[in-house]
């Protein structure tokens, strides 16, 4: 249906058909018309709405021309003289901005070369903004109008001067400037990770300090400020938080997990093992509060054990490095042969925890890593002991 | 007049793109030309002087020679750019010249006495009510409806790089090539003579038999022919060769060696006279001179022969610095070269490596190939039916004011 509305005639006849009334369609006549956007008296033909009263062609009212500036003679001799510039040039850059719009990259292309001279895209704009400034100047002598700033021809020739370094660049050097902004990422990277390691380690020989501090003394005795000190150095396990609120059986502070991972605590119950402690002891009060006290021991020495193996690691690296920039051996890395001959033969109670302790006569001094190794010694003492107490 | 929705308003005009291959005219408005006939013409004799059109070309005559008006693409001959017009005034749009405007396209490269000349005969001879003269690169710009571009245009005889800035062809800007159209049908001539192929034009056969595949044609030669001029003979051996062109060639998508090209499936093309082969790596080894010219033996050129992307590159970097990035993302193909299968995406590869890495580049086709065929046309016709445009005419009376030097002023 709606396909014949376009048509405008009526296809078929009859009953059904004669019901949709429709509607004339407009008529539309091949006309003569004038634009007055034109200065002549062109006359073309188009299709115009008979019924469309209007007279104005209706795309003149788009036709905008901008305005170009204008100056007099007197106002040229007065003002606008400036060196490098003869009227001839100057009316020549009017002509091409009325001709072009102000495209100042078109009239810079159809700039007469022979008789005007070379001239870049800058300096036309120069020339033609810095007309219009001395004209209002001119003009707003006498209000006091803020005046348009001066275009900036220097900077921009500076802009374009960069613009097209940067576009010049070869593939290679694009490659090379983004390989070195990688490597720069790489080495902060690493610097990073260098600090962060370094404090862990920091943390590590202060609570190494503390326990050999704290072993010395009962700890029973503690006073609370310690206690905060130490909860503080050892923050990476809590194992005297509250249990959940209600009553609670006092084996379940042995059985509370360690706030580490699965495998840690894995291997932690496994030194228990062998320590013939056992993962679930008589739950006295002395006794659940060694037990942990001894886990927490443990889980310390493993982290002893695992920075002294990096710094091990590091110290391999290094050395090889060393190596192969060709020095001579240094004193350094004997020094670190030494520390690991020294220690060899710690062994407490057929553990191999003489690594872990090792560590801490690197990152400390020697006699607190012992002080550290017979710490250890007491403590499973003290716990053997009291299982038998308990058993007995 | 509804033309205010979308801004257009149909005036009737009459649009020309005469290029050194085919002549295109048609109504603006239109999508595509009412005529689209070979440039070439026959001279006659003293009645009719030039035979014009397809169908009076493959018809042989004694003596008549092929001639055509332009010559790098500006017209030389007037007297048969005037049969030309004539014909197709008559022939093919079948209206009277005195009631359509005229809007017509031409080189970027043309000269002034020319563009004098082409508008005085318009007016004089034609009275032409208003007429109009448009860069041809600007139309094919405008006809992917970009007024900043970069057109590649690689027709038959020159490439050439023009680049478009809000509609202004920037002149410094313009690099040319001969490597193009012409110059693969001398490369695709000499491998057929390698190949010991005899090219016998359309005009000569009378029957053919089928043969198989690289055997020897069996063909019956007409009798009675005129004795034909070597220009004709040739012109219509260039026809063959232009369809086998259009048959086989390909650009690979980028520098492929021999094991390589081998691996592609080969085309097969039959010639007039019913001898048939395949063509293999040479379908991909022909076009390559027009991305690598310094890897293949050329033997036929001399002057710059710049490869596709050291045109586009040459001619964008002698533009402001500004206008450089819209240019490299707005590279426009026009002319009947480009319309081989893989050269825009070549074009793309090799302008890519060309720039650096944040420079976009983009190679914009149009959205069918006939689009790419007539784009400058397409572009004459809707910026003559726009109702902007119609404030832009010279008008008999401003040319009968002014005279004919009223084109320097009115068409940039």
């Amino acid at each position: 249906m709606t396909v014949w509305f376009q048509v405008g005639r009526r296809p078929f006849s009859g009953p059904h058909f004669e019901q949709a009334r429709l509607p004339e369609v407009r008529s539309w006549q091949w006309k003569p018309f004038k634009n007055s956007a034109r200065n002549d008296n062109l006359s073309l033909l188009h299709w115009k709405r008979c019924d469309d009263t209007s007279t104005d062609y209706p795309f003149a009212k788009y036709s905008v021309k901008r305005e170009i500036l204008k100056y007099t003679d007197e106002q040229y001799n007065g003002v606008l003289q400036q060196p490098g510039w003869t009227r001839a040039n100057t009316d020549h850059l009017i002509d091409l901005a009325n001709r072009f719009d102000l495209r100042f990259i078109v009239m810079q292309d159809r700039w007469d070369k022979q008789t005007h001279g070379a001239r870049t895209v800058e300096d036309l704009k120069d020339r033609y903004y810095s007309i219009q400034y001395r004209l209002d100047k001119l003009r707003d002598s006498e209000s006091e109008k803020p005046k348009r700033p001066l275009y900036d021809a220097d900077h921009e020739r500076l802009r374009k001067e960069q613009l097209e370094k940067l576009y010049s660049r070869t593939r290679e050097e694009v490659e090379e400037e983004e390989y070195l902004i990688e490597e720069l990422r790489k080495i902060e990277i690493r610097r990073k990770e260098r600090e962060k390691k370094q404090q862990d380690l920091q943390r590590l020989i202060k609570a190494a300090d503390q326990l050999t501090e704290t072993g010395s003394s009962n700890k029973k005795k503690k006073s609370t400020a310690n206690k905060k000190k130490e909860e503080e150095t050892r923050s990476w396990r809590i194992l005297d938080k509250p249990l959940n609120a209600g009553v609670s059986l006092r084996s379940a502070k042995t059985k509370q997990a360690l706030q580490v991972g699965l495998k840690k605590s894995k291997l932690v119950e496994q030194i228990l093992t062998q320590l013939q402690v056992g993962v679930s002891p008589m739950p006295t009060e002395d006794i659940t509060v060694q037990f942990n006290e001894l886990r927490n021991d443990i889980l310390f020495l493993l982290e002893l054990k695992i920075a002294q193996e990096t710094l091990q690691f590091d110290i391999q690296a290094l050395k090889h490095r060393k190596e192969t920039l060709g020095d001579q051996a240094a004193a350094g890395t004997d020094e670190a042969e030494n520390d690991d001959d020294m220690f060899a033969d710690t062994d407490i109670m057929g553990l191999n925890l003489d690594e872990a302790l090792v560590t801490a006569g690197l990152t400390s001094s020697c006699s607190r890593k012992r002080r550290a190794a017979s710490e250890i010694e007491k403590v499973t003492a003290l716990l053997k002991k009291q299982r038998k107490n308990s058993k007995g | 007049m509804s033309g205010s929705v979308y801004g257009g308003d149909e005036v009737g005009a009459v649009c020309f793109d005469i290029g050194s291959h085919t002549v295109r005219a048609g109504f603006a408005g239109e999508d595509a030309p009412k005529a689209n006939i070979p440039t070439h013409m026959l001279t006659g004799d003293d009645n009719t002087k030039y035979h014009i059109g397809t169908n009076a070309l493959s018809y042989p005559r004694e003596k008549a020679e092929v001639v055509m008006p332009l010559k790098d693409g500006m017209i030389e001959n007037w007297e048969q750019c005037e049969a030309m017009l004539d014909y197709v005034y008559s022939k093919c749009l079948s209206v009277d010249s005195a009631e359509h405007p005229v809007m017509m396209s031409e080189v970027a490269w043309n000269r002034p006495a020319i563009r004098h000349k082409t508008c005085e005969m318009m007016f004089e001879k034609y009275n032409v009510p208003a007429f109009f003269l448009c860069k041809n690169a600007v139309l094919a710009a405008f006809a992917s409806g970009r007024s900043t571009a970069l057109v590649l245009d690689t027709g038959s005889v020159q490439t050439t790089a023009i680049p478009v800035h809000d509609g202004y062809v920037l002149q410094h800007g313009i690099v040319k090539s001969p490597l193009a159209g012409n110059f693969l049908a001398a490369q695709m001539r000499e491998h057929l003579k390698e190949q010991n192929v005899e090219v016998v034009p359309t005009y000569k056969i009378a029957s053919k038999e089928p043969v198989k595949e690289g055997e020897p044609p069996k063909w019956v030669a007409k009798k009675n022919l005129p004795a034909v001029s070597s220009s004709y003979h040739n012109y219509m051996v260039d026809c063959v060769i232009e369809d086998l062109m259009q048959h086989v060639l390909q650009v690979h998508d980028r520098p492929a060696s021999d094991e390589d090209l081998n691996m592609i499936p080969a085309n097969i093309f039959e010639f007039p006279n019913g001898y048939n082969a395949m063509f293999g790596a040479e379908r991909f080894k022909i076009p390559e001179p027009l991305f690598d010219p310094i890897g293949t033996n050329l033997r036929i050129l001399g002057g710059d022969m710049l490869a596709m992307q050291h045109v586009v590159s040459s001619s964008i970097s002698m533009c402001d610095v500004d206008v450089r990035p819209s240019l490299w993302s707005n590279i426009i193909l026009a002319g009947g070269t480009t319309l081989m299968s893989g050269f825009s995406e070549r074009l793309t590869t090799e302008c890519t490596a060309k720039t650096t890495s944040s420079m976009k580049v983009k190679v914009v086709t149009g959205g069918n190939t006939s689009d790419r065929i007539f784009s400058a046309w397409v572009g004459a016709s809707i910026l003559a039916s726009l109702g902007n445009f119609q404030e832009l005419w010279i008008s008999k009376q401003e040319y009968e004011e002014e005279g004919k030097l009223v084109v320097d002023r009115k068409c940039p």
